[in-house]
């Protein structure tokens, strides 16, 4: 029999290269008119890798927090006899459609000075948490947690319920069967959930912004560093966004290298 | 093991009562839709009961009467699951150790053991090898292994050997009777092939539509199969008669066989022959097909039968469909025996 | 949130993306038929512009002024990079040398009004606070603007002036996110203009300056060459410095041009 590559059909293949243009293109016109000279220079910008260091940092304590507390959820979702579960899920996919602004309003109105819980909280311990990157890896877990819910429920639905049935005929008890056999069958779900996480925790700028606030090395993040350079060094926005470009894509793959080895 | 199951889901309802002793082993077997699953299901605390009780070994396992319910991973039961449902992420050795493991045996301990199960159904030297990396022979084995280690009460297989090809499933058929055989426990096959459930059972239970139709010895069943679908798993045809004295009466057509009341015939289409005007009864020939080394003929009756003739015959009598031909059958190649009423035997009580 | 904070949130994107300024800084192209003025102005002059626009629109039937406002250096960049837009109206001269420098204007721009810079504090003064000396209150959550931006610039000549130095817990992008900050009570005190502190009505109580440290910002307007008729942009800058439109900003708090 001869063998031959067919080719995709136009249909298909049309919208395709369409929407690889659409993601790839505008990010070529940034490193085509990235000012490559001055990237050094604002690199070694103490400015720049304290926001970028405290983007890093908050990205990853935020992602930890969707992992530590949205596994649980989804598996409350795909696995429990929920009362309301289409509404619970519905709750869930909220932060997704609400502008992150509207978002950090919300928590504001939450745990700010004046909010339902803020106000006791001070009251109660004198803490505040708005202006601290607490408020920062608030802010990012608010809008990542649903891409993890939704990512790792959606890989539970997936898995074969069998193996956690014969698991729990061999004496595993649920916690125990949850650990040893539907953790390692969902992880490359939780795995991407994470990814995804982490990268919308990165980009995250309305819900930060104001309900963080922004002030160098507490709680500006480099979305916010750029987004105020671009009011006066458009350039140098250009080159920030470079940074996080590059050290979002450099650690991303760096996961994916780790994750799929262990897989 | 004394099970009482009684189980309502949806449309469809199951109330059995199964017996089995130490060392026995009972084969469900019955078609698609029977209950043998919701039944294994039940026995492996994976569905509770609606109703009935179910003890092994003197632990009252499941009795919504009075409250109780064991869940699975606190019964003495071993699954061996249709399909092995080896655990993906963890080598041959891992996964028998498993159930050990989750005991609370300790790690060093637990793959001891694990290794020495292995070996008991020959595979300590595939012992590190993932499931996708074994055969599907070898992983139905790992899966008896790691039912078999931590030495259940009551050991459940699910169609052990349907996933298999024609060739393993002989050799599997076989190390599985042996490893049977060395079990203590009470072992419950569930199946709906005839030759497994016949080589492998001590005892059969017939499922229908959620009862049992029939139980016995493998070899009382094969003999008088009480419904059509045992008949046809042993390769008889099953016609129901009236005996009146000594004779028996099949839709019209005398059989010379003493009886009275309702009774079974069973026939095997061997011990049936066919004639252009011999004698016997007439029947029309509504299908002939090729049946290992003979011809299946099968007639339309009354009395509806199937004919198993060498093929020489056929072409001697030019056989064809819509033919009128007669046939006879030997009174002693028959049996005739009383047909049970299933629905009355040992059901439960609602 | 307020409509500048939804303007300069799309303004992040057209910077660097270009090509989408047209579809996003959003005149829809297939309104009716008639002149239509894009006006592209300063934050700060939120409430100030729409009577004053409506003002015009009577005296020029047929005109439609669109209203569209965001902070001062963004919208200047965004005429830069082509925004089709009539006329700018920003609130810092540094603001609007990049259009000038482009060569996106027409004709001088002129300074239309003033602004001086006030204290804000949530109703009530939580904080107790009474100049600027308590910006650098330790025990106090104090916002202000970030350098970067004209309030911000602003802000730190006041603090020279008055010296003091500063702790603010958050630097804002723009002056009505400081003036939020205040209003929500997350803050004890914001530094802001004086049309903020009465745009804001009864959620903040203003705290004056003392004149020497109140720094004036002057709000320059210019007609831009990339709208569709010079002309009538022209006329609507001459017209910010008209009567009407004078005593509309005088209303909203702001000082009448040098």
């Amino acid at each position: 029999m001869r063998r031959t590559r067919r080719r995709p059909p136009a249909v298909l293949l049309a919208p395709g290269v369409l929407a690889l243009a659409l993601l790839v293109l505008p990010l070529l016109a940034l490193l085509l008119r990235a000012p490559w000279s001055a990237l050094p220079r604002l690199l070694r910008e103490p400015a720049v890798g304290e926001a970028l260091r405290l983007s890093l940092g908050t990205a990853a304590v935020a992602t930890g927090l969707c992992v530590l507390l949205g596994v649980p959820l989804a598996w409350l979702l795909a696995r429990a006899d929920l009362p309301g579960r289409a509404v619970v899920r519905a709750l869930v996919t909220v932060p997704l459609v609400l502008p992150p602004v509207v978002g950090g309003v919300a928590l504001l109105l939450l745990l700010g000075r004046r909010g339902v819980v803020g106000r006791p909280l001070e009251a109660l311990t004198g803490l505040t948490l708005p202006f601290t990157p607490a408020a920062v890896v608030l802010a990012e877990t608010f809008v990542a947690l649903p891409f993890l819910v939704l990512a790792v429920e959606g890989a539970l639905r997936g898995a074969d319920r069998r193996y956690e049935e014969v698991a729990a005929t061999l004496g595993g008890t649920r916690w125990h069967v949850f650990r040893t056999v539907t953790l390692p069958l969902v992880a490359p779900g939780v795995a991407a959930g994470a990814v995804l996480s982490f990268a919308r925790a990165l980009g995250e700028f309305g819900a930060t912004i104001t309900f963080a606030g922004s002030f160098p090395g507490r709680t500006q993040t480099m979305p916010l560093a750029i987004y105020l350079a671009l009011e006066t060094d458009p350039e140098a926005a250009i080159a920030l966004s470079l940074v996080l470009l590059l050290v979002s894509v450099a650690v991303l793959a760096g996961l994916r290298e780790r994750w799929t080895a262990v897989r | 093991m004394r099970a009482e199951l009684g189980v309502d889901r949806d449309a469809f309802s199951l109330d059995v009562v199964l017996d089995a002793e130490p060392g026995e082993v009972l084969a469900l077997v019955g078609p698609n839709g029977a209950g043998k699953t919701t039944a294994l299901r039940a026995l492996a605390g994976l569905l509770p009961l609606t109703r009935g009780r179910l003890a092994v070994g003197g632990q009252v396992l499941d009795d919504p009467a009075a409250g109780v319910f064991v869940p699975p991973e606190l019964r003495r039961v071993g699954l061996v699951p249709q399909d092995h449902l080896l655990l993906p992420h963890l080598s041959a050795v891992q996964n028998v150790a498993y159930g050990l493991r989750a005991r609370g045996l300790r790690k060093p301990e637990a793959l001891a053991r694990a290794l020495a199960g292995l070996d008991g159904v020959g595979l300590a030297d595939r012992a590190d090898a993932r499931p996708r990396e074994l055969s599907g022979g070898q992983a139905q084995r790992v899966a008896l292994a790691r039912a078999l280690v931590t030495e259940p009460a009551l050991l459940v297989l699910d169609e052990p050997l349907a996933a298999l090809d024609a060739v393993t499933r002989l050799d599997v058929r076989t190390d599985l009777r042996a490893h049977l055989e060395d079990f203590a426990g009470v072992t419950v096959l569930v199946t709906h092939d005839a030759v497994d459930a016949l080589v492998l059972a001590d005892r059969l239970a017939v499922l229908d539509a959620g009862r049992v139709v029939q139980e016995g010895c493998p070899a009382e069943v094969a003999a008088s199969p009480q419904d059509d679908y045992v008949a046809e798993l042993v390769g008889l045809v099953l016609l129901r008669g009236i005996g009146r004295g000594p004779c028996t009466d099949l839709h019209g057509v005398e059989l010379a066989v003493p009886a009275t009341g309702e009774v079974l015939v069973a026939v095997a289409p061997s011990a049936v022959g066919l004639s252009l005007d011999g004698p016997g009864f007439a029947v029309t020939v509504r299908g002939v097909e090729q049946h290992g080394s003979s011809v299946r003929v099968r007639l339309d009756g009354p009395p509806d039968l199937v004919a198993d003739v060498p093929a020489a015959r056929v072409a001697e009598l030019g056989l064809h469909r819509g033919q009128r031909v007669r046939a006879s059958v030997a009174p002693q190649d028959v049996a005739v025996y009383a047909a049970s009423t299933p629905r009355s035997r040992r059901s439960l009580a609602r | 949130m307020t409509r500048g904070r939804t303007v300069t949130r799309r303004r992040a994107a057209a910077v660097v993306v270009v090509a989408a300024v047209a579809a996003l800084t959003g005149c829809a192209a297939d309104e009716p038929a008639g002149a239509r003025l894009v006006v592209l102005a300063a934050a700060s002059l939120t409430d100030v512009l729409p009577p004053i626009a409506e003002q015009f629109e009577r005296t020029h039937p047929g005109t439609q002024v669109v209203l569209s406002f965001g902070g001062s250096a963004g919208l200047a960049q965004s005429v830069a990079a082509g925004a089709p837009a009539d006329v700018l109206a920003v609130a810092s001269p540094a603001a609007l040398q990049v259009v000038l420098d482009s060569g996106d204007s027409v004709g001088e721009p002129v300074v239309f009004a003033r602004n001086s810079l006030e204290i804000a504090v949530p109703t009530g003064n939580p904080g107790a606070v009474t100049g600027l000396a308590d910006f650098a209150r330790d025990d106090l959550d104090l916002a202000v603007c970030a350098a970067q931006v004209p309030c911000g610039a602003a802000a730190a000549s006041a603090f020279t002036v008055a010296r003091v130095d500063p702790r603010p817990d958050t630097l804002e992008q723009d002056v009505r996110a400081v003036l939020t900050k205040v209003r929500t009570g997350e803050v004890d005190a914001g530094l802001v203009y004086a049309t903020d502190v009465r745009a804001a009505g009864d959620d903040v109580e203003g705290v004056t300056l003392p004149p020497a440290q109140r720094v004036p910002a002057d709000y320059p307007a210019v007609a831009l060459s990339g709208g569709a008729s010079p002309d009538l942009a022209a006329d609507l800058v001459a017209a910010l410095l008209g009567a009407d439109a004078q005593r509309e900003l005088a209303a909203a708090g702001f000082l009448p041009p040098l």
